[in-house]
This record gives C-alpha cells, sequence and structure tokens, in this order.
C-alpha cells in the first residue's frame, strides 16, 4: 500500500482528488486541510509522498515545502505539488525547493497513476477503473 | 557693476541706441533754429549799415564831390570801408577817375550803390554813384563757429546724460531684471525654498518690488500644485498597485471553484460510464468548454497583474530565436504559414516579456485571419531613429480605424466570436507601456489585413550597436 498525504483545504478538491485516486487499489489516502493538521499526520505515520496545494489557510504551501525539506524526519518525503496556479516562478521555486513534480489541478486518475509510477512507487501492473 | 556690463544688455543697448537718436534729432532741430535766427539777425544788421551808410555817409561823399574834395572823399570812404561787414567802397565820379578803398571780395558779396545826386537852385546834378560792397564771410564764419560749438556742447552733454540714464537704468532696473531672470533660469529654482529677493535697500517698494513679490507667490503656487500633484501620483501609484493586488487575488479565489467544476465534471462522465445519452454528452462538453474559456481569460488576467508586479530583467535575446520558439507553443492550425525576418535583431532585453508579446499577437493573427484565406503572418523589424520597430503583420479581417485604440483596452472585444478572453492585446499594451515603448496598428480595414508594430523602451538597447 502507498501511504498518500494530501495537504488540501478545499474540501471539493480533496474530495475530487479522492474519487480520482479511487481505481488505484494500492492507495490509501489522508487529507490535512492545512499545514497544522499535516505535522500530526506525519508524525501518525511518515507518509510515502505528500501531494501538497500551494495556496493554503496561514501559509503558503512553497514555506511549507521548504520547512519539509529542513526538518529531519521529513526530508526525505517526496512531495508533489498539487495546484492551479499558473506562475512559472512559482514553478522554478517548487523545483528548487526539491519537489519531485508539479501536477496541475484538476488531477485525473491516469496522470495520477502515471505520476506515482514515476515516483518510483507504484510498480508493474495495476488497476485502473 | 562695471560699466561694460550695461553695454552688453541688449535693454541697454537700446536705451542708449533711443537716447542718441531721439537727443540728436532734437539737437539738430534746436541748432538749426538757432542757428537760422542768428542768421537773420546777421542780415538785419548788414541792412543797417546800409541804412546808416546812406543816412550819414551818402551826404558827406556827395558834399565832398561836389566841393571837389578827393581827400574828404576818401576819409568817408575808409570811414565806410571801417563799418562791420563793409569790405570795399568806390565813388564813380561822373567825370573824373574812381576813388576806391579796400578789396573788391571773389565771392559772398553783396553790392549796394547809392547815386550821387546833388540839388542845387533847383536843378539836380548828377554827380556819380557810391560802391559799397558787404561780405558774408564773416556772418558765415561765425555761424559755422556757433554751429561747431552748439553741437560740441550737445555732444558732451548727450554723451554724459546717456551714461547717467544708464547707469541709473541698470541700478535701478537691469541688475534686477538680471537677477531674476538667473533665478529662474536656475533649475534648482522650483525646488528651493528660497524666495527671490532683491540686493540693496528696498524699503520703497517700485514695480520690480511688485514683479517680484508676483513671482514669489507664483513660485510657491506652483510647489504647492507640484506637492499636491505628486501626493496624488503616489496615492494612485498606491491605489492601482492595490487595485492589481486585489485582482490578482480574486482571480486566484476564482480558480478554486473553476477547478471544482472542472474536476466534477470529469468525474461525471466516469460515473456515466461508457454510454451517456447524447444529451448527457453535450452537457459534458458545454461544462468543459465554459470552463475552458474562463480558465484562459484567469490565466491572462493573472499575467496581465504580473506585469504590475513583475520588475524586468534584461538578457541577450536574439529575437528570431525567440520568435521561432513562441510559433512552437501555438497550436498548429493547418494553412497557417508563417514568414519571420532574418532582420530581427539581438537585444538586450527582458526576455519573457518579449516573449509574451509576440505570443499574444501571434494568437490575435491567427483568431483574426479570414475564413477563406489561409492566414499568412510577417513578423518584421526595421529601424527608426535608432529604435527598432517590431511589426506583427497579417492577411485577416482587418480592423476599422475607430477601434484602432480601443482594441488594446482591457475587455475589449471587437466581434462575438466566444473564442479568446479580449486580454491579449490589452496584455501586450500593459507590457509595452511598462517597458516604455509604444503599440499601434495599422489597418486599411475589413477583410484588408492588420498589421501590429511596437517599440521598446530604453532598457532594452541593441546589442550590436554596442559592439559596433
Amino acid at each position: 500500500m502507498i501511504d498518500l498525504l494530501l495537504v488540501e483545504d478545499n474540501p471539493d478538491h480533496a474530495w475530487i482528488f479522492e474519487m480520482e485516486a479511487q481505481p488505484i487499489s494500492q492507495l490509501k489516502i489522508r487529507v490535512a486541510g492545512m499545514a497544522d493538521e499535516m505535522w500530526p499526520e506525519i508524525a501518525k505515520g511518515i507518509p510515502d509522498v505528500i501531494f501538497l496545494d500551494l495556496n493554503l489557510p496561514g501559509a503558503s504551501g512553497l514555506d511549507i515545502l521548504a520547512e519539509l525539506k529542513t526538518r529531519e524526519f521529513s526530508k526525505e518525503i517526496p512531495v508533489c505539488i498539487h495546484s492551479s496556479s499558473e506562475l512559472e516562478e512559482d514553478k522554478r521555486k517548487a523545483e528548487i525547493l526539491g519537489a519531485v513534480g508539479w501536477l496541475d489541478k484538476p488531477i485525473s486518475t491516469r496522470v495520477l497513476s502515471r505520476n506515482l509510477a514515476n515516483f518510483g512507487l507504484l510498480k508493474g501492473n495495476f488497476a485502473i477503473g | 557693476m562695471k560699466f561694460r556690463q550695461f553695454l552688453k544688455g541688449e535693454l541697454n543697448k537700446e536705451l542708449l541706441l533711443k537716447i542718441l537718436l531721439f537727443s540728436s534729432a532734437i539737437t539738430f532741430l534746436v541748432t538749426g533754429l538757432n542757428l537760422y535766427s542768428d542768421y537773420r539777425a546777421d542780415l538785419n544788421e548788414l541792412s543797417r549799415t546800409f541804412e546808416k551808410i546812406e543816412k550819414s555817409y551818402v551826404n558827406i561823399v556827395r558834399q565832398g564831390l561836389w566841393e571837389m574834395s578827393p581827400k574828404r572823399i576818401k576819409m568817408q570812404l575808409e570811414g565806410i570801408e571801417r563799418l562791420p561787414d563793409i569790405i570795399y567802397a568806390k565813388v564813380e565820379p561822373t567825370n573824373s577817375p574812381a576813388i576806391s578803398v579796400g578789396v573788391v571780395p571773389s565771392s559772398e558779396f553783396q553790392t549796394k550803390e547809392y547815386p550821387l545826386v546833388y540839388r542845387h537852385k533847383g536843378e539836380n546834378y548828377e554827380l556819380g554813384k557810391l560802391i559799397v560792397m558787404a561780405s558774408y564771410r564773416e556772418i558765415y564764419q561765425k555761424l559755422y563757429g556757433r554751429a561747431l560749438l552748439i553741437f560740441g556742447m550737445q555732444g558732451v552733454k548727450t554723451f554724459f546724460v546717456s551714461i547717467f540714464i544708464l547707469l541709473i537704468v541698470g541700478r535701478l532696473i537691469t541688475r534686477h531684471l538680471e537677477t531674476i531672470a538667473a533665478k529662474l533660469k536656475s533649475p534648482h529654482f522650483l525646488r528651493s525654498k528660497s524666495a527671490i529677493s532683491l540686493p540693496g535697500n528696498r524699503k520703497k517698494k517700485n514695480e520690480l518690488d511688485q514683479v517680484v513679490e508676483s513671482l514669489n507667490s507664483l513660485k510657491s503656487n506652483l510647489q504647492n500644485a507640484h506637492e499636491e500633484q505628486e501626493n496624488l501620483i503616489k496615492q494612485l501609484n498606491r491605489r492601482n498597485s492595490d487595485m492589481v493586488e486585489f485582482l490578482y487575488t480574486i482571480t486566484h479565489d476564482l480558480k478554486g471553484p473553476l477547478v471544482s467544476i472542472q474536476g466534477h465534471n470529469s468525474l461525471m462522465k466516469k460515473h456515466l460510464g461508457n454510454n451517456p445519452t447524447p444529451m448527457q454528452q453535450e452537457l459534458l462538453k458545454r461544462v468543459d468548454r465554459a470552463v475552458d474559456q474562463m480558465s484562459d481569460q484567469l490565466k491572462e488576467l493573472i499575467q496581465l497583474c504580473k506585469v504590475g508586479r513583475k520588475e524586468f530583467s534584461t538578457e541577450n535575446v536574439n529575437v528570431f530565436t525567440l520568435v521561432n520558439e513562441v510559433i512552437e507553443t501555438i497550436p498548429k492550425i493547418p494553412g497557417v504559414r508563417y514568414r519571420v525576418s532574418r532582420n530581427l535583431p539581438i537585444l538586450e532585453a527582458d526576455r519573457e516579456s518579449l516573449f509574451q508579446i509576440f505570443q499574444a499577437l501571434l494568437e490575435n493573427a491567427i483568431k483574426f485571419s479570414r475564413k477563406d484565406l489561409s492566414p499568412l503572418i510577417e513578423v518584421g523589424c526595421h529601424e527608426s531613429m535608432g529604435n527598432h520597430i517590431f511589426s506583427v503583420r497579417d492577411n485577416g479581417l482587418g480592423i476599422p480605424p475607430e477601434y484602432h485604440t480601443k482594441v488594446f483596452d482591457i475587455f475589449q472585444r471587437l466581434d462575438k466570436n466566444p473564442e479568446g478572453s479580449g486580454l491579449g492585446l490589452a496584455l501586450v499594451k500593459r507590457i509595452v507601456e511598462s517597458l516604455g515603448g509604444r503599440v499601434w496598428l495599422e489597418s486599411r480595414g475589413l477583410n484588408k489585413g492588420s498589421t501590429f508594430f511596437f517599440t521598446l523602451g530604453e532598457t532594452m538597447t541593441p546589442v550590436l550597436e554596442e559592439e559596433a
């Protein structure tokens, strides 16, 4: 099972993500609505991958990314940005800060599974509903 | 103040010239009248002398002639000759030789003849005549001397009066005018706090002080207006950047629900499975289309906001390569041809801005192409007064003249074509203008195609020119 932590404040977006992810049977998704909910989730168990929104209440996704990458226990976790931002500079900054990827919203099952495979998390054949 | 300085001022030169002209005219007139009256007086004097001769000498000469006494005649002639201006006197008796005194003048003389008739016992005897000659020479010489003296004195007087007037005018007016002019000319005048003040004791206020007072109040009014203007500009800039910030936030916030609609729609598609009804398919397609349209608009709005927030960087840009890269990003449409001029320069410019400008212009050209003609888009550049003028020409629908400035307005669209956001050209204008350049278009009207031109600001100096 892949343990995916989605940091997303918009419930619609989180719901869409979960629905699109549903067909991928090897995936278990946890959702954190904001940074303050993310850290306890990580504390419960280090996720295999974090999908991070950029516009979060109280903090920018890029700041959270930077913090994730500086903390000892979390810096090895691959982080993929999941945003609707069109700003080239956001993409550049995310890359510099060490994000493994960038997926535009809304995500589709196909794109999600392909990227999880790219990150080395999904191997072999998997079911797509 | 030095005397030479007076003569330098235009005002002084003019003043001096006018004084001299006027004074000379007056001198000529007065001297002329003066000399004329002197001349008349001298002539009168001469005619009085002739009268005197007639009254006192003629009788004695006649008597002498009657008595045949040449000695007596000569004595009388000598007496006549000594009278003023008389230089020659002669008696011509009828039947004896003439007796004369003095020299006959060669020119400028007057001759007077007196018949010598002796009345004796009721009978008149013609004894001869007395001829007297007077010379004008002395009168003329006197007049010349007079004229010279008067002119000389007038000249000296005019000279001193002129200098005096110049000194006075210089002290009272010209030097102050120069002070005022120098102050006004100084580039710091409007910025400095100090008012104009005239040197010297200015207890009695004259017209110059009034001028200075008016200028000073004008200056402070101007300064106040300027300050007010600066404040307004600052306020406007602040408001403007607030607005841009606000627009940016809103645009971004609007994206959230849009993404939700998009996501829900694709989940709906999936949920309907393999056999959606045609109506369901149509509805899904329409939602997608609406979402795409709004998504494009938001994208361009964000770009528009970014122009206001962005700081430009410069790097060497090969515009030819850049335009070809832009063409790569534009969705391929069959039949569209591009012609990119080899003239496109290499310049120091903000690459991203240039990219966005060409992208928007090329997309615009394709969007408004004619249905019946395969689109041909030409990108070129020419130089005018050291400025590069870039052009994007199409053979499309063309733009009527009344829309030539309107097309650059935000959300302005000339047709009901739902494609496009109406922001592309507004974006071009905004970028070009924030670079300090200008954008405009030429079009001969409907179906005649249009050409968009733009220049870049000073921040974009051609690299090639620097090397040359």
